[in-house]
């Protein structure tokens, strides 16, 4: 009786073993990440919210101000300005460079590809779309200063001048749009890869079903291709809103900041003050506010795209 | 047994490694070693990568060494450049290493804000000894005043001013000697701006030049001619050091800034469209503005940027103190100058504070000066090297000289601490300019009182209440 319990025993340890092995793994296997994120992603968070409340600056030294950096962030006469123009940078990079995406993606995978079947010219065309995003930014934004250069020194202007057209002062009268030209450029050359990948994986007996069903190849792409793309559509938006939200480095380059500051985003706001001023505790408070932002504004996108939903069902794996 | 040896093993490397990082770092910081019966002195200079500064020093070492033989020390010293891309990186690291150097050269911005904080002390007694006093002129020497107090000894200074391309002067019916004298009454300060504006125009209407009047195209210490041309030729401060900043002369210089564009002698994109390369490769080396805001060193940046010849320059350009806002006015001739300053760490003990001294008087010799100032296109900081035959022969150079005795440099303001750089507030007033000049032509821009008012809020919002006293 004794021998049987303590079997009973052994076998119940031996289960709990397994089980830990079973379950744990996966914990296991997180664990190194864990650590990752907590040193420099959740330690980080905390100190800036603590640095946030304090006027810790250059000198490398600050004492507790309660609340004063986050009144200041408002009290600051150009903000009203600054989030209008992020708002717009970021809502207008979004929308074009996604949609940008989805029609490259259509025309050199969709038809070129699998209508046409001219993959060869497909990859040339998907390669060359991808340099933009392959070019560092410091390179990429040069070039396009130099192409958009004054009067008879850029490119573009030297165009123009050879038809006797009048040259364009595009970094004063189009600033904006420069630096959204450019923007959505390099990200709609980065999503190439990721949509390309899920056009390509719509299995083929999918086509010719529609195809003998009578759909057109303009019906095929909007009632399958699109469909097959939602999935990477969603978390390419999702990456483009907080990305553009964080972007200063291009603005930086390009125009930094003017004319009139017309073209200052938060972020770049954030980088003069931390940076230029240092004003670490300043620079702080900025950050914690625009993280609050970018997660509600991430948390809106979710609802919008309805992930919940999205994630009970069968998505295609790329 | 095995995995505890290996343990035991890396346990007692890595305990190695640190100690032995440990003593690396305590004898460099300590930087006194014994030689023979004196000590032998390893001082770091921090500086950009411009060498000619760091290597001066270096030079002003070596001789120091010869001269405490001679006086039979045999304390020897010696000294490091830290080359330093951005000093805003580097400090708040030498802070939490402890670590500082024991000078750096960089321009009063950086030097205030970590005078503030403590880290760089009161070098009067290296610019009130002997050789600075008989050497530097008082002007030049109270460049490295801040808040009363001399953080910085003056390294090297550069000048702004107006350069006017002599050809348009000829073109327009004038003499040599009408130029010659024209030049003399700017000095005078009997030139104002809207004698230049005049001038520009005809040069400009007369097809002689494309432009009239352009400025350098970036965000720096050239704007602070809002606190000198339209404020009576000097950067206003009260007795307790605060930034006078007038409203009506923030507004007369945006006018300016304005008017040049709706007389068509600025085009209304310079400061957005208009960079280094045009300007300094085509536009000013070849005559194609009749004259522009410079600074002492454009020559030899237009001789490189476009490959013109010194005297090419000499010949076709004249240096012009900024024309004064009234008859009467000083003429501005500002500067932004590079300082050396002693950090905390110069002082730890009563030898390095003095061979610091000696090593910063020892860069006054005559050969050091004329590398600094010739080679770099700087002005002469002392009166012998301003004298040599050398600085005299280099005819624009000496014509700069001229200006040496108004020079001043744009101050600090003293009681937002940290904001010192020029970013704080220049960032402001050049937006500012810049709607000035974008809007010229708009029937629906805002009027310059308007863009002074929004100015004056955002500068005072960014360098803190307090700090600018604004007058009417």
């Amino acid at each position: 009786m004794e021998k049987e319990s303590s079997k009973t025993k052994k076998d119940r340890m031996a289960d709990r073993r397994a089980r830990l092995r079973v379950q744990g793994f996966p914990f296991a296997m997180m664990t190194p990440f864990l650590i990752i994120t907590s040193i420099f992603v959740v330690v980080p968070i905390i100190i800036m919210f603590i640095l946030s409340f304090t006027d810790f600056n250059f000198s490398m030294k600050g004492s507790f101000i309660g609340l004063r950096n986050y009144r200041q962030i408002f009290g600051y006469p150009g903000m009203g300005q600054i989030l209008l123009q992020t708002f717009l940078f970021v809502g207008v990079s979004v929308v074009f460079s996604v949609l940008g995406s989805i029609f490259i993606v259509i025309i050199t995978t969709f038809y070129l590809d699998i209508i046409y079947k001219r993959k060869k010219l497909g990859l040339l065309f998907r390669v060359l779309w991808l340099v933009p995003d392959l070019t560092p930014t410091i390179v990429y934004m040069f070039m396009w200063k130099f192409v958009f250069g004054a009067e008879n020194y850029g490119l573009i202007n030297k165009f123009l001048a050879f038809f006797g057209l009048p040259s364009v002062a595009w970094f004063t009268d189009y600033a904006m749009f420069l630096l959204l030209f450019t923007t959505i450029l390099k990200a709609a050359s980065g999503s190439v890869i990721l949509f390309s990948s899920a056009v390509s994986q719509i299995p083929e007996n999918v086509i010719q079903s529609a195809k003998v069903d009578g759909a057109s190849s303009l019906t095929i792409c909007f009632k399958i291709v699109l469909s097959y793309l939602r999935w990477p559509i969603m978390q390419k938006t999702l990456w483009t809103i907080l990305g553009s939200f964080c972007t200063y480095e291009s603005i930086k380059l390009l125009t930094d900041g003017g004319p009139m500051a017309k073209t200052t985003t938060y972020a770049y706001y954030i980088y003069q003050n931390a940076y230029d001023f240092q004003e670490y505790g300043y620079g702080a408070a900025l950050s914690v506010f625009m993280v609050i932002m970018s997660t509600a504004l991430g948390m809106l996108m979710l609802r919008i795209f309805k992930i919940d939903k999205q994630m009970q069902d069968p998505r295609m794996d790329i | 047994m095995k995995k505890l040896s290996i343990i035991m093993l890396v346990l007692v490397l890595a305990m190695s490694s640190v100690f032995a990082g440990a003593t690396r770092e305590k004898s460099d910081v300590g930087s006194a070693g014994v030689a023979g019966d004196g000590q032998h002195y390893v001082f770091r200079i921090a500086a950009t990568d411009e060498a000619w500064r760091p290597n001066a020093i270096i030079e002003a070492a070596r001789r120091l060494n010869a001269q405490l033989a001679a006086e039979g020390s045999k304390d020897t010293v010696e000294v490091e450049w830290e080359l330093v891309d951005d000093f805003k990186n580097s400090f708040p690291l030498w802070i939490q290493e402890k670590n500082l150097p024991e000078m750096i050269a960089h321009k009063q911005s950086i030097i205030y804000k970590y005078a503030q904080a403590g880290y760089i002390v009161d070098a009067g007694y290296v610019v009130n000894d002997a050789t600075y006093t008989e050497k530097v002129p008082k002007n030049l020497r109270d460049f490295g005043l801040m808040d009363g107090k001399y953080y910085g000894i003056v390294c090297d200074t550069e000048a702004r001013f107006v350069i006017v391309y002599k050809p348009a002067l000829l073109a327009l019916g004038w003499t040599e000697d009408q130029i010659a004298a024209w030049r003399q009454s700017a000095i005078e300060g009997k030139v104002t701006t809207a004698d230049l504006q005049k001038l520009a125009k005809q040069a400009v209407d007369k097809g002689i030049t494309q432009y009239g009047i352009t400025t350098r195209p970036n965000n720096g210490a050239d704007w602070a001619f809002f606190y000198c041309t339209w404020s009576g030729g000097k950067t206003p401060q009260n007795e307790k050091g605060q930034n006078i900043v007038s409203r009506q002369a923030v507004i007369d210089a945006l006018t300016f800034y304005r008017t040049n564009v709706q007389m068509g002698i600025t085009p209304y994109n310079m400061l957005t469209d208009f960079n280094w390369d045009m300007l300094e490769g085509d536009i000013w080396p070849n005559g194609k503005s009749f004259c522009w805001y410079g600074i002492v060193a454009a020559k030899g940046d237009c001789m490189n940027a476009s490959g013109v010849s010194s005297e090419y320059f000499d010949e076709n350009f004249i240096s012009l103190p900024t024309p004064v806002h009234k008859v009467g006015d000083t003429p501005c001739c500002g500067s932004s100058p590079y300082l050396w300053a002693l950090t905390t760490a110069s002082q730890k003990d009563a030898k390095t504070a003095e061979y610091c001294r000696r090593i910063l008087d020892n860069v006054l010799d005559l050969d050091l000066q004329l590398i600094i100032s010739l080679d770099h296109a700087h002005i002469a900081i002392t009166t012998e090297s301003a004298n040599s035959e050398a600085y005299r022969a280099d005819k624009w150079m000496q014509a700069v000289n001229d200006f040496v005795p108004f020079m001043f440099k744009y101050q600090v303001s003293p009681l937002k601490e940290g904001l010192q750089d020029m970013y704080a507030d220049s960032k402001e007033y050049f937006n500012a300019v810049q709607e000035a000049m974008l809007k010229a032509n708009d029937p629906t821009a805002r009027s310059v009182e308007a863009i002074a008012d929004d100015f004056i809020k955002q500068a005072i919002f960014n360098m803190g209440e307090g700090n600018y006293v604004i007058v009417d």
